[in-house]
């Protein structure tokens, strides 16, 4: 009897601690919720009062109401997602062309030593041109549609891809390339079962930096020439040709937002796939 | 030839190749342009199915020979026949374990065992499975095969590299200070475990060591090695009974055969 009891007592010991904990856990994320409510609104209000202590011209710096209403019109008229699905679209087109590119030439420039040779100072010269400067033979190659504007994403994401991806390829210590020789891997397998992971830290941090740049790129190139799609990008032009500053920020808040998550996507993504990667 | 082992007198199928290594001699070049003789003229056989420690002083060329022997290094000079043919590649007959466990940190313990019969692809799954299994009882790592390297002791990283060695069940062995991270007890353990898939096996086995006790207890034969330049001095027999058991290393023949390694090994 006496037995029982100390169990049971136990046992509602334990899971009132599991309890504290989820209630505990639940309550870090409402404090760190919280948090960023107070520096948001901190930061409209300071935005706020400064706009109407200096009277500042709206055309210049909009009030942070007037962007929020430009923000609530855009949204209920559609206009704002059909936005940033062109956009996004552009984007992620842009992005799995340009890896893709990359990575398969990486291998194919790892693996044929005089291809690698002979591409090496054209890869050079070719990414020392500033992209966006080639944005306006982009519009006329692949006219005003979304081709051109995935063109120059494409351009943008394929050398630091391409680049790291090599270096990655070739990170290999001599320890491991014996190991499969030892054990007579053929070529194909030491590729797909060593190269390949370690390379993948590479790959990866080539993507963190450059799937932001992607993003960026698809909106500039709307900037240097659209056609009837209306993407974020475009949109800003409407709103710069009717000098309404409050769309522009408007526009602003959502590519810093599309920003921020395709970030926290790559991060995920890495997380999941170099779990083994990452020191305990 | 050396005298038929214990083993083989029983009769047991002796399919295992020997090892011949002819005149080798190694030139490494340096950075700076200057040439190491790791390995000059050296020359020593290892029969079938026989038991073979090499012990001598860091750097003498003990790993330099195994390589070669591997089929992973050329030799400048001179030449290695496993069984009949001249070793120019690393042959489907041999398991190899490394002076450092080189484990592929994304594949978790067990398919890192599992890898030379991956590699192969000759092994049913279910047949690799129960393989994996058993080595990770032996190596003692029951219950770790879903882990991975990174959460691993450099001892216990050891032992996972051992059983990938024994994977294929090689009838060629040769390893490179296997033990040398492990506590006293695992290493007495992995001792008695070598030596039980031996006499199952009968391997033909090249065992690197600095412990001249294990070399003792483990060896039909132990080649004392010396440096600059790195050649075999020595080549001591090692009369002990077989089965070893723990027990014999209290013996005095035991005491006496270390001492004369001891003393053969240059310092
Ligand atoms: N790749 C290499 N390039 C140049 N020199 C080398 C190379 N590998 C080994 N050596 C040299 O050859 C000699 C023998 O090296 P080896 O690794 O075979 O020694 P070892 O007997 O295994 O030593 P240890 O007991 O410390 O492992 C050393 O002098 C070493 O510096
Ligand atoms: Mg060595």
């Amino acid at each position: 009897m006496a037995m029982t009891g100390q169990k049971s007592g136990r046992m509602s010991q334990l899971s009132a601690t599991l309890a504290d904990l989820q209630t505990s856990r639940l309550a870090g994320v409402l404090h760190v919720v919280g948090v960023r409510m107070v520096q948001l609104l901190g930061g409209l209000l300071v935005w706020d009062l400064l706009v109407r202590g200096f009277q500042v011209d709206p055309r210049i710096v909009p009030s942070p109401l007037d962007v929020l209403e430009s923000l609530w019109n855009l949204t209920i008229s559609g206009i704002l997602f059909d936005a940033i699905r062109i956009t996004m679209l552009q984007t992620v087109i842009g992005f799995v062309i340009g890896a893709g590119l990359g990575i398969v030439l990486a291998v194919t420039l790892s693996e044929v030593k005089i291809l690698k040779l002979i591409l090496q100072p054209y890869i050079v010269a070719l990414q020392a041109v500033p992209k966006v400067a080639v944005a306006p033979l982009f519009l006329i190659w692949f006219g005003f549609g979304m081709e051109s504007k995935i063109a120059l994403v494409v351009s943008i994401l394929f050398f630091p891809v391409l680049v790291n991806t090599m270096a990655g390829l070739d990170a290999t210590t001599e320890e491991q390339l014996e190991l499969m020789r030892a054990y007579r891997a053929t070529r194909w397998q030491t590729l797909v079962r060593l190269k390949a992971y370690v390379a993948l830290p590479f790959v990866f941090a080539a993507f963190e930096v450059s799937l932001v740049l992607a993003l960026t790129a698809s909106v500039v190139a709307e900037l240097l020439g659209s056609g009837t799609l209306v993407g974020l990008g475009t949109l800003i032009k409407i709103f710069d040709a009717r000098m309404n500053s409050a769309g522009i920020f408007a526009v602003l808040i959502v590519l810093s937002v599309l920003g921020v998550a395709l970030h926290a996507l790559v991060i995920a993504a890495s997380h999941r796939f170099l779990a083994w990667s990452r020191p305990l | 030839m050396s005298a038929p082992s214990p083993a083989s007198a029983q009769g047991q199928a002796a399919k295992a190749s020997p090892i011949h290594v002819s005149a080798v001699t190694k030139v490494f070049k340096t950075r700076t342009g200057d040439e190491v003789l790791a390995l000059a003229d050296t020359t020593f056989k290892i029969a079938s199915g026989e038991f073979v420690s090499i012990v001598g002083p860091s750097g003498c060329g003990k790993s330099t020979v195994m390589r070669i022997i591997a089929g992973l290094m050329e030799a400048s000079k001179g030449a290695v026949l496993l069984g009949s043919k001249v070793v120019t590649t690393p042959s489907p007959e041999i398991g190899i374990a490394f002076q450092k466990a080189v484990l592929l940190p994304w594949l978790p313990v067990a398919r890192n065992i599992a890898l030379p019969a991956e590699l192969e692809g000759r092994m049913a799954k279910a047949e690799i499975d129960a393989r994996v299994d058993r080595l990770l009882e032996m190596v003692r790592l029951k219950g770790a095969g879903g882990r991975y390297p990174g959460e691993l002791s450099g001892g216990m990283q050891q032992r996972v590299s051992i059983a990938r060695a024994l994977m294929t069940e090689p009838s060629v062995l040769l390893m490179d200070e296997p033990f040398g991270a492990l506590d006293a007890l695992t290493r007495e353990h992995m001792h008695d475990e070598l030596l039980a898939i031996w006499a199952a096996n009968r391997p033909t086995v090249v065992f690197i060591t600095h412990d001249i006790a294990e070399a003792v207890y483990l060896s039909d034969r132990v080649l004392v090695m010396a440096s600059r330049p790195g050649r075999v001095i020595a080549d001591v027999p090692i009369d002990l009974p077989r089965p070893r058991t723990p027990d014999i290393r209290g013996e005095a023949r035991f005491a006496k055969l270390g001492a004369e390694i001891r003393a053969l090994i240059p310092h």
